[in-house]
């Protein structure tokens, strides 16, 4: 999938969000996602099953993030389970909604009585 | 089992989805709930809930994703066309579907009252659930806590146990640790005189038991004291705040209670909850007592234990049972033979009388969603396909099909958005009148509107909107209707089955009515006969309070009795005072304080098992002040004092126990102690409710205040009229002692009433519930029957032509009402019986299928469709056969 420029998938939701820095590092399969969104956020994000699939199958079709056949080696329940690495394209958005997060709190550090 | 169910759940994605990732998803599923499960029931509860609302939500979304995108519409889209305010095909659309809606009142405000009915019910009953019943206890690991109760052959209450019993239970394998806990007042010396607070009086384990650290301070566990220190004392966090303004430095200053110094050593968080609670207020304070001078007989405290690890209650049950019965050989002066302990799950001990309610209420709120439902899905069909004429104009006329579909999508959207918001509406009402229960259970005042249950409503409103929206608007916008133009034999036929499906819809919303409203009049009945149980007294004109005289300054009986009887002389001398007396607890909402006694004649085999009978202390006069009769013998006199011979006067429950047919005076009684002391029967008086509207009453024996002295009593007062009493009654004890404060003045009246409203409540609300569904239904009928007219029109101008009478007509269609009303009648019967039967169980007064109820229920339905009818049927009989065989 094609997109013109980024503007057009920005700003990310807070979920699409979490769930790509999850996969940013390493591919993780979805119950590992579930939890280190978590973990991240310190319980803050909760994601559920049906919404955590609806998000990666999205990413998946946009291309942020590609599905991968038991990566590394590691098989949940001796099943071929499905992991999730986050693309080249999903890490040029990644970086750039942190950019457009970024830059509002540079706006916000500016305001006097706001600490960032 | 679980996991296959939630594989089910899953099916509501879109086809390519589920069959893609169903198999992970329920992977997931089971990952997390094997997780959650560990962190107790309550957490797997709530975990459950969670996970079916992520489904339906997300499975809503992509849904409706997908249909947008085939629209030629994104969500970004759609925002983005909503925030242009200018023009735009969309922006237009809504404007005209608003337009299209205020046309029709008629039609928009029904749709969006099924629509708010629906989500309102089931928002503030979903709310209420999620509050008392989801929620688990703020202690550690709630689950393994249990509340322990005695019991005795022959009384049904659950009674108190004793430190000593409790201390034998934690010893036992079966139990980790016990506490004992006692709910007492006392007198907290203030600036000017002296306030009653709410004092807990526990063992100094207890908090650690609960597994609860106060927010400030430490506690009872004070470091570096080897010998027990019992003047501490911990504050609640509403008292703390309430009474010392978050002052942290509140911790370690003293305060005086009934004399006494007390140190504060600690602040409970604010989400701490009373395990002894759920009625009747909170603690504010809460000591450490020492119970070790307490016989293993003095059983006046409630026991709370934490189960050992991988004990279950029913193990835990075995073991008490056991150590009871060896207790009671052990001790059988103090304990008696049958002597039981028992043991239940601290949640329950706490909401289980609510919970049968609530289930009742859960029901009810699905019956009103369903029947909204139901009513919104027949209206949403009749009316797309009404509207096929015109929107096969439309099409004709060049508009895109899409265009067209989605105006219509967007009109129902609409109404599930006004029909979502007023449903909120009505549901933060209906939380605010839930809230007269408050003064049974507390937690009510926190119940707040559920996110998770809203969403829930409005998805699955959506999801009927779309499913009974769509079809209808594709179908009528399709090219391929441009023949429907034409009135012939295709459109008729699609009409006909318009009318049957109709009608099933409707007859179905008749049958859940019907068993509705048979639901409703067995309610009705129960809290009928709730609301006028006869409670045993005249609380007209009679005023309470309490004293409570402090140990300190009152230590002996003398000192008590002299202070309590120069009260009684002071306040009968009140001008307008009829009668004045005390007791140590007035009747309703006491808990149980009974007692083992012995019977002097009938050897222990006769009488069959040791029973126990209620204690209370009275002085004279108290039976008339409080308008109790006295049904044989004499009150007590001022001549029945230390001096004289022992007396007693039993309740009628008790002399139907122990003598039936007999006359009990002159007969003796002692309680059941080390030391006995007989007592003769001189009066019979009438049984009171002591303990609610809907528990029978238990044995009493009453004892003259003289010869059973207790610093803690109600006065009574029978002044009716006197306005201002209760402020002469506190300058009298003012008089007396300055120290001692009054506490629950109260009138009588009104709190008896207080008793009596939640259930009178209830019953308007099942009444309010019923005749709403009804009514929807009935507007649903008539609507069907109109319908039906206006497509049979060519047929019954016919058969006018023909020579039929318009009478004959009318009954056709009055006929057709009665069929599904009948139909109704006969698919309802089975449910509503079993219903019945059911819920008999646990309301107050039925008893079986209650069958006249369904008949009422049932010739009031049938009347009313027989009316609903009268106008459609009216109007096929005026139609003019001239006129319709023109139009064919």
């Amino acid at each position: 999938m094609v997109l013109k420029d980024l503007s057009d998938v920005l700003p990310l939701s807070t979920k699409s969000f979490h769930i790509l820095m999850a996969v940013a590092e390493r591919p993780l399969n979805g119950y590992q996602i579930m939890l280190k969104v978590e973990e991240n956020s310190d319980g803050v994000v909760r994601v559920g099953p049906g919404t955590l699939y609806e998000s990666l199958h999205r990413m998946a079709e946009r291309g942020f993030v590609n599905e991968v056949e038991s990566a590394g080696g590691e098989r949940a329940d001796g099943r071929g389970q499905r992991f999730y690495r986050i693309s080249p394209l999903g890490k040029k958005v990644l970086a750039a909604e942190v950019d457009r997060l970024s830059a509002d709190l540079r706006i916000a550090g500016k305001l006097r009585g706001i600490r960032v | 089992m679980l996991q296959k169910a939630y594989g089910l759940l899953t099916r509501l994605y879109p086809r390519p989805f589920w069959e893609k990732y169903e198999e992970e998803l329920t992977l997931v599923f089971a990952a997390r709930g094997r997780r959650e499960r560990k962190r107790g029931s309550f957490a797997f509860a709530s975990f459950l809930v969670w996970t079916v609302a992520d489904v339906l939500l997300s499975s809503t979304r992509m849904h409706l994703r997908n249909a947008l995108t085939a629209l030629g519409l994104g969500f970004r889209g759609v925002g983005r066309a909503l925030g242009r305010a200018l023009n735009g095909d969309l922006s237009q659309d809504i404007r005209f579907s608003f337009r299209r809606l205020k046309i029709r009142p008629g039609f928009s405000a029904t749709a969006i009252l099924y629509l708010a009915l629906g989500i309102g019910a089931n928002t503030v009953i979903f709310g209420v659930v999620d509050t008392l019943v989801l929620r688990p206890l703020p202690f550690e690991e709630p689950e393994r806590l249990v509340r322990l109760y005695g019991s005795t052959p022959g009384n049904s209450s659950l009674q108190h146990l004793s430190a000593r019993i409790a201390e034998e239970l934690s010893e036992m394998e079966a139990f980790e640790e016990t506490a004992v806990l006692d709910f007492g007042f006392m007198a907290m010396a203030g600036k000017e005189n002296a306030e009653v607070v709410s004092v807990g009086s526990v063992s100094p384990n207890f908090f650690g038991l609960l597994g609860i650290q106060p927010v400030l301070g430490s506690g009872f566990d004070s470091p570096g004291f080897s010998i027990p220190d019992y003047n501490l004392v911990v504050l609640s966090y509403d008292f703390w705040r309430a009474r010392f303004e978050h002052d942290a430095t509140i911790i370690s200053s003293t305060i005086v209670l009934d004399g006494s110094s007390y140190r504060v050593v600690g602040v409970l968080s604010e989400d701490f909850e009373d395990p002894a609670g759920g009625v009747g207020g909170y603690t504010q304070l809460w000591r450490p007592r020492d119970f070790a001078n307490d016989g293993i007989g003095d059983r006046w405290l409630g026991v709370i234990g934490r189960l050992a690890p991988e004990v279950s209650v029913e193990n835990a049950n075995a073991a008490a049972d056991a150590a009871a019965q060896a207790m009671a050989l052990m001790y059988p002066d103090a304990l008696m033979e049958g002597f039981r302990i028992i043991a239940v799950p601290l949640h329950e001990a706490i909401w289980g009388d609510v919970r049968s309610s609530l289930l009742v209420l859960l029901f009810a709120g699905g019956i009103v969603l369903i029947v909204g439902c139901v009513n919104l899905a027949g209206l949403l069909l009749a009316n797309g396909l009404e509207r096929s004429q015109e929107m096969v104009t439309r099409t004709a006329l060049g508009a895109g099909r899409w265009r067209i579909v989605r105006q219509l999508m967007i009109e129902n959207a609409m109404l599930v958005v006004f029909g979502g918001a007023f449903g909120v509406l009505l549901a933060n009402s209906g939380l605010g009148f839930l809230q007269l229960l408050q003064n049974q259970i507390p937690r009510l005042a926190d119940a707040q509107l559920s996110f998770i249950v809203v969403a829930f409503a409005v998805a699955l409103s959506a999801i009927i909107a779309l499913i009974f929206g769509l079809p209808p608007a594709m179908a009528s916008s399709s090219p391929a209707m441009a023949g429907a133009l034409r009135s012939g034999p295709g459109a008729r036929g699609k009409s006909r089955r318009t009318v049957r499906l109709r009608s099933l819809l409707v007859g179905s919303q008749l049958t859940v009515s019907l068993t509705l409203m048979v639901i409703a009049l067995i309610s009705m009945k129960s809290f009928r006969l709730l609301s006028e149980v006869d409670t045993g007294y005249e609380p007209r004109g009679v005023f309470t309070f309490q004293l409570s005289l402090p140990r300190s300054t009152y230590s002996n009986n003398e000192a008590i009795t002299v202070f309590q009887d120069a009260l009684l002389e002071r306040l009968a001398s009140v001008p307008g005072v009829e009668a004045v007396a005390a007791v140590d607890k007035i009747p309703l909402g006491t808990r149980s304080n009974c007692s083992g006694f012995r019977v002097l004649g009938l050897p222990a085999l006769e009488l069959g098992e040791w029973t126990c009978a209620e204690r209370r202390v009275a002085t004279p006069g108290y039976f008339s002040t409080m308008g109790i009769d006295l049904l044989r013998g004499r009150d007590f006199t001022a001549g029945d004092n230390q001096r004289a011979e022992r007396v007693a006067v039993v309740n009628r429950a008790f002399a139907n126990l122990v003598w039936p047919g007999e006359n009990p005076i002159g007969k003796q009684v002692a309680w059941h102690s080390e030391r006995v002391e007989w007592s003769t029967i001189v009066g019979v008086v009438a049984d009171v409710r002591h303990f609610g509207l809907d528990t029978p009453p238990q044995p009493e024996v009453y004892s003259p205040h003289p010869q059973a002295p207790d610093g803690r009593m109600t006065f009574v007062i029978r002044a009716p009229g006197v306005t201002q009493i209760l402020r002469h009654a506190r300058a009298a004890v003012a008089e007396l002692d300055r120290s001692v404060p009054l506490r629950l003045a109260q009138d009588m009246e009104r709190f008896t009433e207080q008793w009596i409203t939640p259930y009178r409540a209830a019953l308007i609300a099942a009444a309010a519930i019923t005749l709403l569904a009804i009514a929807l239904t009935l507007i649903g009928v008539s609507g069907v029957l109109a319908h039906a007219v206006s497509q049979r029109r060519p047929e019954i101008g016919i058969r006018l032509a023909m020579g039929a009478g318009p009478r004959e007509v009318g009954w056709m269609v009055v006929k057709h009402g009665l069929k599904i009303g009948g139909l109704a009648v006969a698919v309802s019967l089975l449910p509503s019986l079993a219903l019945a039967k059911i819920m008999s169980a646990f309301l107050y007064g039925l008893s079986g299928f209650e069958v006249p109820s369904f008949l009422i229920a049932t010739s009031a339905i049938v009347s009313l469709v027989i009316l609903m009818s009268y106008l459609p049927a009216h109007r096929a009989a005026r139609i003019n056969p001239a006129e319709v065989l023109r139009d064919l």
